[in-house]
C-alpha cells in the first residue's frame, strides 16, 4: 500500500534539479549577454544597459526592484560614464573603475556567469566589458521591506516590544545590537537549490557546543530542499529521529528572547525572509516559559508557571476525561455535579464522545476562520461563533452546556500554552477519542504512549524532558518549575550541555 | 534508534523501583498465602526484604567479580553456548512476567474499571501500546519511569493524606497471633515476585554511577514503601481488607478529601501507567537478550513478536496464567523463581569464574 | 518488516474505531441514579427492594416545570436476590442502575431480624457501590423510610444522609459505614450498631423520618436496641463524641444544668487480674455550660460549678455503668469493641484461654473513671 503511493506521489513529481557546472566569463560580451537573456527570459524586471567605456563596449545589468535607483545613478552609472583617463586596454579599465572610480561602494569581482545572474537577483548592478573575462558586481540593494514592528505571537507585557522582520540584515542587526561582544557569531550559508535562501547560524562561540553548532550546520547543507520560504521549511532536518507531535526545535519571532537562548549555549538560525529564528536543542519545558517571567517577581514567575502546566494538562486531558466520565466511569463526579450533567446530556441526540468532536472540530474551525480572515472581519466569525455554539447549540439541545463549559475551558487554557498550541489540540482529539473507547483506561495508556514518546526525543542530543527526566535538580529549581531571582540567575548561565546526561 | 546505551543509575532505580512497587499495587489477599491476622503483613514485609537481600546475593558476585557484563555476557566469558541458553532463559522469564503482569493488570481492568467490557480491546491497547515504548528504548522507558515514579509518589501521598483520619489503631490485630510462619510465608511470596533482581542481574552495568548505593536506596524504598502502604491499607481498612481482591484499591476508594469523594481514580491512573511501563521495559529487556544471542537487527521483530505472543496467550488461555499466581503452591512458585534470579545466575558465574581462574594460571 | 508493523498498527486501530459502538449503553444519560436502597425480605423469600432515584429526564425538560422535589422517584422491584432485583430495575425504568452514587442501604427491621449480611455481599463485591456506603435499619419496613416523600424540593436521600451526618452535632446519633459494618460483623470480639430510623406520616402524605434508636447486631442478626442515654454511652465509649449536650439535676441549687459536650476522649485498658479479665476505662470530658435552669438563672458561681462538675462526673459514670452492664450482662453483646482491644493487648492469654468472647462477657469486669472539666460558662458567669 505505501508501496502504491510512493509511485502515485513519484508519478506527480520530479527529483529536485542541482546546479549544473557554472559557466565561465566569456570575453565576448556578446556571447555573455546571449547566456544572460537565456537564462533570465524576458522578466521585465532585468535592466540592460548598453555603453561604451573609454571605446570598448561595456553592458550594465541590474535588477530593477532589488536596486536602490539612486544609489546606482550617483555611485555606479554616472561616476563610469563621466570618468576621464581611462586606460585604453579593458581588464585595465576594469581595475580602476574598482579601484579609482566606485571605490566607495561594496563590489567584488565574478568568474563565473552563474554566479553573475545570481548577483544580479540579489539586487547587485554588474558590469561587463568586452573583453574582459570576469565581471564586476557593486553593492547597490535597495528593496522593499517592512520595518520592524511589535511582536504578534509573543506578546510581552513589560519586556522589549521589538520582533524580528523579514529582512535577515535587520534581524542579525537586532541581535547584534543587544549583545554587544566579540563572541557572537553569525555564520551564513546557502539552503535550496533554486531560492538560494540564505541562512544565517548565530551563536556564542565561547558557550555553544563546537559539535552541535557543526551538526547544524551539516544538517543544514544537507537540507534537499528546491525552495525554501519560511523556517518551517528547515525545521525536519533538525528535529530528532523520533517521530512526535512535539518538536525538538523552537521558534521565535523576538530577538531578545533569541539572545537569551543564545546565552544558554544554544543555536539560532536566522532564514531570510522569514520574521521567525529557529532554536536548537529546544526543550519542553521551554514551552512554558517566557522572556516576560524574567521582568516579574521570581515568586510570581513561578505561579505563573505552574499556571501554564497546569493549562497544558487541562487542554489536553479535559475533553477526554468529561467524556470518559460521561461515558464510563461516573462514579468519579459528586452526585450534585453527576445529576447537573446527566440532566443536561440527557436532552442532547449525540453520544458524548461525538458531541464532544463535533464541538471541538466546530470551535477549531472558527478559530481558523478568525485567525486567517481580515481583522475586522475576524470579529464578526469570532461573534457569530460566540452565538452559533454558545447559545444556539445549547438552547436547540444539540450541545450540552457543561460540554460548552469544557470546551470553553480548554479554548482558554490552550491559549495560555500558545507555543504548543497545534501538538495540543491534535492530542487533545486523541484523548477525546481514546476517552471514548477505552474510558480512563485508554487515557491513561495515552498519556503512556506520548511520555514515552517525548522520553525518547532528543534535541541535538540534549534529552527533550530535561530537566525533569533525567532529572537535573539544579535544574529543576533553577529555571523550569521554579524561576529564582536575578542575583542568582544573573551570576551564573544555565549550560545547555549539562542536561545532556 | 537508540544511540547511547547507558542510563543513569537513578534513572535504573526508578525503573526496579516503580516495577516493584506495581507488584505491591497488585496484591490481594486471595490466594495460597493470604493471612488471617493482618498485622502479620508487617513482619512479613522485613523478611520479604531479607529474602530478597538473599536472591541477591548472586547480583553481589557478578558485580564484584565482573563489574562491565550483565549476565549473559559473563556467560559468554564461559562459554557462547551458555551465554546463548542464559539470553534464552531470561527472555524467557521476562517474557512470561511480562504476560503475568497483563494478565493482572487484564483482572483489574475487567474486575473494577469496566466490569461489563470485552477485555480484548483493553488488552489489545496496552501491547501495542508496550510495543512502540519497547522499541524506543531503554533510554526512553527510564526517563518516563523517572517521571512516572513522582506521579506514583505524588498520588500516594494524596491518597494517604486523605486517608489519615481513618485510620483506626483498633484495626491493627495482633501481631505473630498463629505464630512466625504466615509471615515467613508471606515474606517468601513477596520476595519470589521480585523480577526486578534479575532485571538489575542484566541492566546493572549498563548504568553509569554506583550501583551499590542505589541498590540500598532501592531495598530502603521498596521495604519502606511496603511498610506505608500496609500501614495504611491495614490500619484504614482492617479485616476488610481480607474480603476484597485489590486492598489497595479499596483504600484509596475509601479516602476523600472535601469534594473530592473517592481517590481510586489515582490509584487507577498510576497502577495502569505503571504496568504499562513495566510491561515495555520486560518487552524491551527480551528482545536486548535476544539481540545479543542472536541477529541485532531484529530488535523490533523480536518485541512485535513477544507482543503478539502475550497478546494470544492472554487472550486464549488469560485464567491459566492469571491463577499461576495465585493458584500454585507457594514452593512451586519459589522454584520457578529461583531458577532465573539464583541457579542461572550461579552457574554462569562460576563456570565464568572457574574459566578465568584457569586461564590466569594458565599465563603464569 | 515494517509494513507488517504498519498494517498491525492499522488493523489496531480499525479495532479501536469499531469498538466505540458497543459501550453507549453505559453513557450517563442511559443510567439510573439510585440514591438509597431499602431491602426487605419476603416471606416467600424473595427480596422486595425500593430504589430511591433521580428523575433525569423529567428536570431536563425546561418546559416540564419540575420541581426538586419531584426528580425524586422511588418504585420497588422484587428478585431472588438484592443483585436480582436490581437488574429487574432496569425492566421497570429502562435505564441500567449507577450504584455508585448510592448514599443509603436501609434493612427493614424483619429483614435485620433474619440477618442482612448476605445481603451484603452484593455491596461489596459490586465494585460500582462505595464501602463508604451508609447503613441503617428502618423501624418497620425499609420501604417506608427510603419511598417516604419528605416534602416539596426535598431530596430525601439528602435528609437522610444529614440525619446520619447530625452525629457531628449530637452524641445520640450514630452512622455506621458499610466496611466498618462488615469489619464488626466478621469479628468474634465486637457486635455491629446501626442506626434505626422511623418514618412518621403526616399530612398530605409527607412523611418525617427520624432517628428512633440503634440497633445492636449479634453477628448480623438484629439482637436489641440502645435509646437516647445508651446511644450517648455509646458513641462516648467508641470516640465518636464530637458534641453532645446532657442534663445534670442539682437539687442542691434546684437548677437543671445542660452540659455540652466540647471534647471527650476514653481510654479503656484491658488487663488480667487474678485470672479474670478487666478494663480500665478513663473518660476525660471538656464541658461548657450551655443552659442553667433555676430561679435566678443567668448568674452562676465557683461551688455552683463545683457541684455541677461533680453531679456530672457521677451522671456520666452511672451512663456508661448501666450502658455497660445491659450490654454485657443483659444481652451479651460487645459493640464498645473491648473484646477487641482485650485480644489486641492479651493475644496470647486469649488465644489459650477464651474460645468465645461472648461467654465470658458477662464477667468481665471494668473500672469506670471520668474526668469532667467545665471549660466555658457562656455569658451568664457575673459571679465567678
Amino acid at each position: 500500500m505505501w508501496n502504491w503511493i510512493k509511485n502515485e506521489m513519484e508519478k506527480i513529481t520530479q527529483p529536485v534539479s542541482s546546479n549544473s557546472t557554472s559557466v565561465p566569463i566569456s570575453r565576448s560580451l556578446e556571447e555573455n549577454i546571449v547566456y544572460f537573456k537565456e537564462k533570465l527570459g524576458t522578466s521585465f524586471d532585468i535592466m540592460y544597459k548598453q555603453t561604451q567605456i573609454g571605446g570598448n563596449k561595456a553592458m550594465l545589468i541590474m535588477d530593477d526592484g532589488m536596486c536602490d535607483n539612486l544609489l546606482v545613478t550617483g555611485q555606479v552609472v554616472n561616476p563610469i560614464l563621466t570618468a576621464q583617463n581611462l586606460p585604453e586596454k579593458p581588464e585595465e579599465q576594469m581595475a580602476y573603475i574598482r579601484d579609482c572610480i566606485s571605490s566607495g561602494i561594496d563590489q567584488r569581482e565574478e568568474y563565473s556567469l552563474d554566479e553573475a545572474i545570481k548577483q544580479v537577483v540579489s539586487g547587485l548592478v554588474v558590469l561587463f566589458i568586452d573583453g574582459v573575462p570576469f565581471c564586476e558586481c557593486f553593492g547597490v540593494q535597495g528593496f522593499p521591506k517592512r520595518g520592524i514592528e511589535n511582536a504578534q505571537t509573543e506578546v510581552q507585557e513589560r519586556g522589549s516590544q521589538e520582533a524580528f522582520v523579514e529582512s535577515f540584515k535587520d534581524n542579525v542587526a537586532l541581535i547584534r545590537r543587544r549583545i554587544r561582544s566579540p563572541v557572537v557569531r553569525f555564520e551564513v550559508q546557502e539552503v535550496g537549490t533554486t531560492s538560494q535562501t540564505r541562512v544565517c547560524v548565530c551563536y556564542f562561540a565561547d558557550r555553544a557546543d563546537k559539535q552541535m553548532v557543526e551538526t547544524v550546520k551539516s544538517r543544514l547543507n544537507k537540507a534537499n530542499l528546491d525552495v525554501v520560504l519560511g523556517a518551517g521549511y528547515l525545521r525536519p532536518f533538525l528535529e530528532t529521529e523520533v517521530v512526535s507531535l512535539f518538536s525538538g526545535v523552537g521558534t521565535t519571532e523576538r530577538p531578545d528572547t533569541a539572545c537569551a537562548e543564545m546565552a544558554e549555549g544554544r543555536v539560532v538560525i536566522l532564514v531570510d525572509g522569514t520574521p521567525f529564528a529557529l532554536i536548537v536543542p529546544y526543550l519542553f519545558s521551554e514551552n512554558f516559559q517566557s522572556l516576560d517571567d524574567y521582568n516579574h517577581k521570581p515568586h510570581y514567575a513561578t505561579f505563573i508557571r505552574v499556571l501554564k502546566f497546569f493549562s497544558f494538562i487541562l487542554s489536553v486531558f479535559l475533553p477526554g476525561l468529561y467524556v470518559a466520565v460521561c461515558t464510563f466511569h461516573q462514579e468519579i463526579l459528586p452526585t450534585a455535579m453527576l445529576y447537573d450533567t446527566a440532566v443536561q446530556e440527557s436532552v442532547t441526540p449525540f453520544p458524548v464522545m461525538l458531541e464532544a468532536i463535533f464541538i471541538h472540530f466546530i470551535y477549531e474551525i472558527v478559530r481558523e476562520a478568525g485567525l486567517r480572515m481580515p481583522k475586522s472581519v475576524g470579529h464578526a466569525v469570532s461573534i457569530v461563533g460566540a452565538l452559533v455554539i454558545g447559545d444556539t447549540a445549547v438552547s436547540a439541545g444539540l450541545i450540552a452546556a457543561p460540554m460548552l463549559i469544557v470546551v470553553a475551558m480548554t479554548a482558554i487554557s490552550s491559549f495560555v500554552v500558545s507555543k504548543i498550541y497545534y501538538p495540543v489540540s491534535l492530542l487533545r482529539f486523541a484523548f477525546m477519542i481514546i476517552g471514548g473507547i477505552a474510558g480512563f483506561y485508554g487515557i491513561v495508556i495515552g498519556f503512556g504512549v506520548v511520555l514515552v514518546n517525548i522520553c525518547a526525543m532528543r534535541s541535538m542530543q540534549t534529552p527533550f524532558t530535561a530537566p525533569f527526566s533525567p532529572t537535573n535538580p539544579g535544574a529543576l529549581f533553577r529555571d523550569s518549575f521554579l524561576r529564582l531571582g536575578w542575583k542568582w540567575l544573573g551570576r551564573r548561565e544555565l549550560k545547555i550541555k549539562s542536561l545532556e546526561k | 534508534m537508540e544511540k547511547s546505551t547507558k542510563i543513569s543509575i537513578w534513572q535504573l532505580f526508578s525503573i526496579v523501583l516503580l516495577s516493584r512497587l506495581l507488584t505491591l499495587l497488585t496484591y490481594t489477599p486471595v490466594g495460597a498465602e493470604g493471612l488471617e491476622h493482618t498485622s502479620d503483613y508487617f513482619a512479613a514485609v522485613g523478611f520479604a526484604v531479607l529474602f530478597i537481600l538473599l536472591f541477591s546475593l548472586p547480583l553481589v558476585w557478578q558485580r564484584k567479580a565482573f563489574p562491565t557484563l550483565d549476565i549473559v555476557d559473563v556467560a559468554y566469558c564461559a562459554s557462547p553456548l551458555l551465554s546463548k541458553g542464559t539470553a534464552l532463559c531470561l527472555a524467557f522469564f521476562f517474557t512470561f512476567n511480562a504476560l503475568t503482569t497483563l494478565g493482572k493488570l487484564e483482572w483489574f481492568v475487567g474486575t473494577i474499571i469496566f466490569p461489563e467490557n470485552s477485555s480484548f480491546l483493553f488488552v489489545l491497547i496496552c501491547v501495542i501500546a508496550a510495543c512502540y515504548a519497547a522499541t524506543l528504548g531503554l533510554e526512553a522507558i527510564g526517563r518516563a519511569s523517572g517521571i512516572s515514579l513522582a506521579v506514583f509518589c505524588a498520588s500516594f501521598i494524596f491518597i494517604m493524606l486523605a486517608m489519615a483520619e481513618r485510620i483506626d489503631f483498633l484495626n491493627f490485630s495482633p501481631m505473630f497471633y498463629d505464630g512466625v510462619q504466615p509471615s515467613l510465608k508471606a515474606g517468601l511470596d513477596a520476595a519470589s515476585r521480585t523480577v526486578e533482581i534479575a532485571v538489575l542481574s542484566v541492566l546493572m552495568p549498563r548504568a553509569s554511577g554506583k550501583p551499590g548505593k542505589m541498590y540500598a536506596a532501592w531495598i530502603l524504598s521498596l521495604g519502606g514503601g511496603m511498610l506505608l502502604v500496609f500501614f495504611f491499607v491495614l490500619g484504614g481498612l482492617g479485616d476488610f481488607v481480607l474480603s476484597q481482591l485489590f486492598p489497595i484499591h479499596a483504600m484509596a476508594e475509601l479516602s476523600q478529601f472535601s469534594v473530592f469523594q473517592r481517590f481510586d481514580v489515582l490509584l487507577t491512573g498510576v497502577w495502569i501507567l505503571t504496568a504499562f511501563i513495566k510491561i515495555s521495559l520486560l518487552l524491551y529487556l527480551q528482545a536486548m537478550l535476544l539481540q545479543k544471542s542472536f541477529s541485532a537487527k531484529w530488535k523490533n521483530l523480536y518485541i512485535l513478536a513477544a507482543g503478539i505472543l502475550i497478546f494470544v496467550v492472554q487472550i486464549l488461555f488469560g485464567g491459566v496464567f492469571s491463577e499461576f499466581f495465585f493458584g500454585t503452591a507457594l514452593w512451586e512458585r519459589m522454584l520457578f523463581f529461583a531458577v532465573f534470579t539464583l541457579v542461572i545466575p550461579i552457574i554462569a558465574l562460576t563456570a565464568a569464574t572457574l574459566k578465568r581462574k584457569r586461564a590466569h594460571e594458565k599465563n603464569s | 518488516m515494517k509494513k507488517i508493523l504498519k498494517i498491525l498498527v492499522l488493523l489496531g486501530l480499525l479495532v479501536l474505531l469499531f469498538s466505540g459502538c458497543e459501550n453507549s449503553g453505559n453513557e450517563l444519560k442511559n443510567r439510573l441514579i439510585i440514591q438509597a436502597i431499602g431491602i426487605d425480605q419476603q416471606e416467600d423469600d424473595t427480596v422486595l427492594v425500593t430504589l430511591q432515584t433521580l428523575d433525569t429526564e423529567m428536570a431536563g425538560n425546561p418546559s416540564s416545570g419540575a420541581s426538586l422535589g419531584d426528580v425524586v422517584t422511588s418504585f420497588t422491584v422484587s428478585g431472588k436476590t438484592v443483585a436480582d432485583a436490581i437488574s429487574n430495575a432496569a425492566t421497570v425504568i429502562g435505564k441500567k442502575p449507577l450504584l455508585s452514587q448510592n448514599r443509603l442501604i436501609v434493612f427493614g427491621r424483619q429483614t435485620a431480624e433474619q440477618g442482612i449480611l448476605q445481603h451484603l455481599d452484593f455491596f461489596v463485591r459490586d465494585t460500582e457501590n462505595r464501602s463508604t456506603v451508609l447503613l441503617a435499619v428502618s423501624d418497620t419496613s425499609a420501604s417506608d423510610v427510603v419511598s417516604a416523600k419528605m416534602g416539596e424540593n426535598v431530596l430525601t436521600a439528602d435528609s437522610l444522609e444529614d440525619i446520619l451526618h447530625a452525629q457531628q452535632f449530637s452524641a445520640e446519633v450514630v452512622m455506621q459505614e458499610l466496611y466498618t459494618v462488615i469489619n464488626k460483623m466478621e469479628s468474634d470480639t465486637a457486635d455491629a450498631y446501626l442506626p434505626v430510623l422511623k418514618a412518621e406520616q403526616e399530612q398530605e402524605g409527607e412523611s418525617k423520618v427520624k432517628l428512633s434508636s440503634v440497633a445492636v447486631f449479634d453477628k448480623d442478626k438484629l439482637h436489641f436496641e440502645l435509646h437516647d442515654e445508651e446511644i450517648t454511652a455509646l458513641q462516648l465509649l467508641t470516640n465518636e463524641v464530637e458534641i453532645g449536650f446532657f442534663f445534670v439535676e442539682n437539687p442542691d441549687y434546684d437548677s437543671t444544668t445542660v452540659l455540652k459536650i466540647r471534647k471527650s476522649r476514653v481510654e479503656i485498658q484491658p488487663a488480667v487480674k487474678n485470672d479474670k479479665i478487666c478494663f480500665e476505662i478513663c473518660l476525660c470530658m471538656t464541658v461548657d455550660i450551655a443552659e442553667n435552669q433555676t430561679e435566678k438563672p443567668f448568674g452562676v458561681s465557683k461551688d455552683f460549678i463545683q457541684s455541677t462538675t461533680k453531679r456530672a462526673k457521677a451522671y456520666i459514670t452511672r451512663l456508661l455503668d448501666e450502658s455497660i452492664k445491659q450490654s454485657f450482662v443483659a444481652n451479651n453483646a460487645d459493640p464498645y469493641c473491648f473484646g477487641t482491644r482485650f485480644l489486641k493487648s492479651y493475644a496470647s492469654y486469649y488465644k489459650t484461654h477464651i474460645k468465645d468472647w461472648k461467654t465470658v462477657l458477662p464477667e468481665v469486669e471494668y473500672d469506670i473513671q471520668t474526668e469532667i472539666e467545665v471549660k466555658y460558662v457562656g455569658n451568664g458567669a457575673e459571679n465567678i
